[in-house]
């Protein structure tokens, strides 16, 4: 069993602000061999006897999902862009969500937006964004790009990267409904169990798709808190645990796991009376470490900003992107680009451009 | 603008798939869009604070996945988010405008398929359409499309 040199305690004032600070595969591995963590080799999860070899007041490596055969559900991405562009999504319905419970606090009777598109309109005033190029008044533009502005700063993409080490970390950080320390473990680090289906008005479907960032980074940073209003009775705090690959000795089936406190799965959590708790607003951080994009360098922000856009060709909601640098790029997808250029050339009297709809199409 | 307005058409009754909305974009020749802007290879909707783009072989370059060697110009949209593309041979070959190709984007949204169609075609990984019936109907009802 590995533990400690120094055993900070799990709870200490200052173990918050040491995990945000997390930025190289270093830094994480400091970190795990100052905590009471037990070896991945002297702790095996199973799920008919979670809490055999379990020992109490340690952390352990439990499987994403709670299935040791989760790799094949992780391992899903062709390349490195697609992965990011799941957990902003993931932060998109975060984002909506909040807005959600917050727009039924105040009407328990409010019917449910029947799409993304829908929430996005109801609950930001927003159209479908390469409409926003397109809209002729030019007040009410404005007024839509003012509008974009604040809500890009919800959802924010950071790339870094450590010339020294040539390492890339992608944090996503959103500002969304976040989850209650309790209930992580079901929710960001479950796979395939979602009640998205039952929300329309939610985008993904098979509840999986942002775990394809574990397997392009070494490690990955979770961190997540929930408003106060929506805890539905669970205790307040931040939740937080680290995601790595397991490579079982001997063996050929590697699998994905996550810092645990308790054998039913859940993570380790930060008291909400930590004197640092204000550090974290509420929402979700993921911050992967040792992202691999296949090169180095800045060609891998510039790759980013064009696949990011491309990917999320006409996203249900803007986003920030700060790719190794202070300042972001406003992300508002492909179509809303192209939408701009050819409202430019339209009014410059160019007709040589075409930008044409065409009705809905009936397929048989 | 209101959302029914663009909100494609879910219930359009009898024996079919559902809706797919296409939009088609075509730019200027590199030569009339630096006549028209007196520009460089930078998109001319390039807002001060964007990244510089590469130079790119065509007026669309700047708007592909990766600018020198992307190629996918047609894409299929989800929410809003691309699930399936393909690359300019579709626009040469199935299309038939050779001399569009490096010039014309073709955006199809499929949210308007019934729900049931659409899980047929969603995969797991979210990078492609399961190449099944309900792709083939897509594709041809887009072949097809005057």
């Amino acid at each position: 069993m590995t533990t400690t040199k120094s055993s900070p305690s799990l709870d200490s004032p200052d173990l918050l602000l040491t995990l945000l600070s997390l930025k190289t595969t270093g830094d994480v591995e400091t970190l795990l061999s100052r905590l009471p963590v037990v070896d991945d080799t002297a702790y095996l999860w199973t799920d008919t006897d979670p809490a055999k070899g379990w020992h109490a007041g340690m952390l352990h490596w439990v499987p994403v999902g709670r299935d040791r055969g989760n790799a094949g559900r992780i391992q899903l991405a062709g390349d490195p862009y697609n992965p990011s562009a799941e957990r902003l999504v993931n932060g998109m319905e975060a984002i909506i969500e909040l807005m959600r419970r917050t727009e039924l606090l105040e009407n328990p009777e409010a019917p449910m937006p029947q799409s993304p598109r829908e929430a996005v309109e109801r609950y930001f005033r927003l159209p479908r964004l390469d409409m926003i190029p397109r809209t002729k008044d030019k007040e009410h533009r404005r007024a839509l790009e003012e509008t974009l502005r604040d809500v890009r700063r919800q959802l924010i993409l950071r790339l870094e990267f450590d010339k020294k080490l040539k390492e890339f970390a992608v944090e996503i950080r959103d500002r969304g409904i976040g989850q209650p320390p309790a209930r992580i473990h079901e929710t960001l680090l479950s796979l395939g169990r979602t009640d998205k289906a039952e929300k329309p008005y939610l985008i993904g479907v098979f509840g999986q798709g942002g775990s394809s960032t574990y397997a392009a980074s070494k490690y990955s940073l979770v961190v997540s808190r929930r408003p106060a209003q929506f805890l539905d009775g669970t205790p307040d705090g931040i939740g937080w645990t680290i995601v790595k690959k397991v490579i079982p000795k001997g063996r050929r089936d590697p699998y994905y796991a996550y810092l645990a406190s308790l054998p039913d799965g859940r993570v380790p959590s930060i008291a909400i009376d930590n004197s640092r708790v204000n550090e974290f607003a509420p929402g979700t951080l993921f911050r992967h470490i040792g992202y691999d994009f296949g090169r180095q360098g800045s060609a891998v922000a510039r790759t980013l900003f064009y696949a990011l856009n491309h990917v999320l060709f006409n996203p249900v909601l803007p986003y920030d992107l700060y790719a190794l640098k202070d300042k972001p790029d406003p992300m508002h997808g492909t179509a809303y680009r192209l939408a701009r250029q050819t409202a430019q050339l339209a009014s410059k009297g160019d007709k040589s451009h075409l930008d044409k709809p065409f009705q809905p199409q009936m397929v048989v | 603008m209101t959302l029914a307005a663009q909100a494609p058409i879910f219930d359009v009754g009898g024996d079919n798939l559902g809706t797919i909305g296409i939009r088609v974009v075509v730019l200027p020749r590199k030569a009339d869009a630096h006549d028209m802007f007196a520009d460089t290879d930078e998109p001319s909707d390039l807002s001060p604070d964007e990244l510089l783009s590469e130079v790119g072989p065509s007026p669309i370059a700047s708007y592909l996945e990766r600018p020198k060697t992307g190629r996918l110009c047609c894409v299929f949209l989800v929410n809003g988010q691309r699930q399936e593309a393909l690359d300019n041979a579709f626009i040469v070959q199935h299309l038939g405008f050779k001399y569009l190709r490096k010039r014309m984007m073709i955006i199809v949204d499929v949210d308007g398929l019934r729900p049931e169609y659409l899980g047929e075609l969603m995969q797991g990984s979210r990078q492609h359409f399961y190449q099944g019936r309900v792709w083939e109907a897509i594709s041809s009802r887009l072949i097809a499309t005057p």
